[in-house]
């Protein structure tokens, strides 16, 4: 129920969101492509901010149905998921898994400094 | 010895080997030598598993000599896509970043298909993450239409087409997101179905949009695509999505007259059709009446959406499950000064332009300040897609269309456009949204000698009931 009244709290924003005046800079593909942990040089952004301009311009056509009043599907219906017994099974090898990885130590994946000083 | 076994559909091989007119390593060496013989300049596989394939071959003929009873699938070459894990053998998604990354499992459908008796021979060419329509976005090597090797086999399981449409073998895995064994299909000329989301497990298979995604069998006729969906559906705990609904014998549905079913026929989007995907339509429409079906038009109002709703949808989804390849744990690392940057310069030299283009699109939507006005409103026009079929499926038991707006296009020719690409899955992606099961079924060629053919779409878990149309078209498609 909360979240249902969420939901319609957000419809404000819909209406204020109108998909046709979205347009989109380099800046901002830019900040998405660091939110999505992807080093892109400047002639690649500016590609994929051409597409994405297209791409968004094409979509803009969801703005001639109204839907405000209609649900959102995450998921594909039917979906009869099941809750599982948990049983005794056997998991991977650690070796077999460690295996894949580009680095490892002392049985773990090894990874480049994190924080500052360790 | 002349042989020809392998253009013998799945089942017929199977019952071959069951009978003792031919070993099963006979069988796998043919597919074998087909695939050296014909895969270099078709491209359809990254990986060929001989050694395996033999050993797989050689047990199921010492249970045949010991008398003990054989799988649906004894002795049958089947070919992988190579974004499902086969223990042991290199699992890429055609992408640099998992370059070199040797699956530690199986995927579920593979113990099935192993469980079945199959023969394994190798993982076949995708796009990239199963990102694209061409098979033209693999990291490793474009594969070729048999008929053409100017044009594309589809994709993104253009490999397993391929594999299937050029003889290598006679049943192969693909999966589908948005289309993925249907298109591809269609360009070639086999059969595929992709299954009711939940009838398939999907474990083992490396995730792209997981409201989306199924796997399907691929195949040289409709039976044998029946039996590759009998031995890979049903329940599996290992996917919390995956039904335990009772498995109906879809291959022995292949024999039922299809006469008195109702089929909806959806002729919204022709106009942007090729002239020959039209004939077929008529011509599959004529043919289903000829079958004692009877035929209604039908319209989806709101499918012409699917694309838009699409793209917004399951590039969300990749945005997330595509974080998981972070340097860390598979395949590739670019290592720079710390782990984040280090992260940064692995992605975006692992993957491609395309997934890079998907992912940035997904991170996008799912952005603060534009998840409602983007992804939420796909999630909202998903549902009124889903209620348009819910209508159309109260009066009738399937619906027919095209499955591509063209035959099999040119190399190249919509490489540099991603949006013409993505308008090459117009058909095909609503039933995915709508998670419905869905068919390609061949129906002659076009002036040009391309295959063509029509999709069935079906009520959820309602399998067999395609396969019943599909056999009757298959019974009165054009030679």
């Amino acid at each position: 129920m909360l979240l249902r009244r969420g939901g319609l709290r957000r419809e404000r924003h819909v209406c204020y969101y109108g998909l046709a005046l979205m347009s989109i800079s380099r800046d901002e593909v830019r900040r998405i492509a660091e939110l999505a942990r992807l080093e892109l040089d400047e002639p690649t952004l500016e590609a994929l901010r051409a597409d994405l301009a297209r791409i968004l311009d094409y979509v803009a056509e969801l703005d001639t149905v109204d839907v405000s009043a209609v649900e959102p599907t995450f998921h594909a219906p039917p979906i009869d998921a099941r809750l599982r017994p948990i049983l005794p099974s056997t998991p991977l090898l650690r070796e077999e898994v460690l295996a894949a990885a580009p680095r490892h130590e002392e049985g773990a994946f090894a990874v480049p400094r994190i924080l500052e000083g360790s | 010895m002349t042989t020809a076994r392998l253009d013998e559909p799945a089942w017929r091989l199977r019952d071959r080997v069951a009978r003792g007119e031919c070993s099963a390593v006979e069988i796998a060496r043919e597919a074998l030598q087909r695939i050296e013989a014909r895969d270099p300049d078709l491209g359809a596989f990254l990986w060929m598993d001989a050694e395996g394939a033999l050993a797989s071959a050689a047990q199921v003929d010492r249970a045949r000599a010991s008398g003990q009873p054989l799988g649906p699938l004894a002795g049958v070459p089947v070919a992988i896509k190579d974004n499902l894990c086969v223990r042991g053998t290199p699992t890429t998604c055609a992408s640099k970043i998992l370059e070199g990354w040797v699956a530690p499992y199986d995927a579920h459908v593979v113990e099935r298909l192993r469980a079945a008796g199959a023969v394994i021979v190798g993982k076949t060419n995708l796009d990239e993450f199963a990102m694209g329509s061409s098979t033209e976005r693999s990291a490793f090597r474009v594969t070729r239409h048999p008929l053409d090797r100017e044009r594309s086999p589809g994709g993104s399981s253009g490999g397993s087409a391929v594999a299937v449409a050029a003889g290598m073998v006679p049943l192969a895995l693909g999966s589908d997101t948005g289309g993925s064994v249907r298109q591809p299909a269609a360009f070639t000329g086999i059969v595929a179905i992709k299954p009711t989301y939940g009838r398939v497990s999907r474990y083992g298979l490396v995730a792209f949009a997981s409201s989306l995604d199924q796997v399907g069998p691929m195949a040289s006729d409709v039976r044998g695509a029946a039996l590759g969906l009998d031995v890979i559906a049903g329940h599996d705990g290992r996917d919390a999505t995956c039904s335990d609904r009772p498995v109906p014998e879809h291959m022995a549905a292949a024999d039922q007259p299809a006469r008195g079913l109702r089929v909806g026929v959806c002729r919204d989007g022709l106009e942007g059709c090729e002239p020959g995907v039209v004939r077929a339509l008529e011509l599959a429409t004529q043919a289903l009446r000829d079958a004692g079906v009877s035929t209604h038009d039908v319209a989806l109002p709101h499918a012409r959406l699917g694309v838009s709703v699409y793209y917004l949808i399951a590039t969300a989804e990749a945005s997330s499950n595509l974080a998981r390849f972070d340097g860390v744990r598979y395949g590739l690392r670019i290592e720079r000064g710390d782990a984040l940057e280090t992260t940064a310069a692995t992605r975006a030299t692992g993957f491609g332009p395309e997934v890079r283009r998907r992912i940035v699109l997904g991170t996008f939507v799912l952005s603060a300040g534009y998840y409602d006005a983007y992804y939420l409103k796909a999630a909202r026009v998903r549902t009124l897609i889903i209620r348009d079929y819910e209508a159309v499926f109260a009066r009738c038991d399937a619906l027919l269309g095209p499955t591509s707006p063209t035959a099999a296009f040119r190399l190249g020719e919509r490489l540099e456009d991603p949006l013409s690409m993505y308008l090459a899955d117009v058909f095909t992606l609503p039933p995915s949204l709508a998670g419905l099961p869905a068919m390609h079924v061949p129906f002659g060629r076009d002036e040009r000698g391309l295959p063509v053919g029509v999709q069935l779409v079906g009520r959820p878990f309602e399998e067999p009931t395609l396969v019943r149309l599909a056999s009757a078209l298959e019974s009165r498609a054009p030679r």
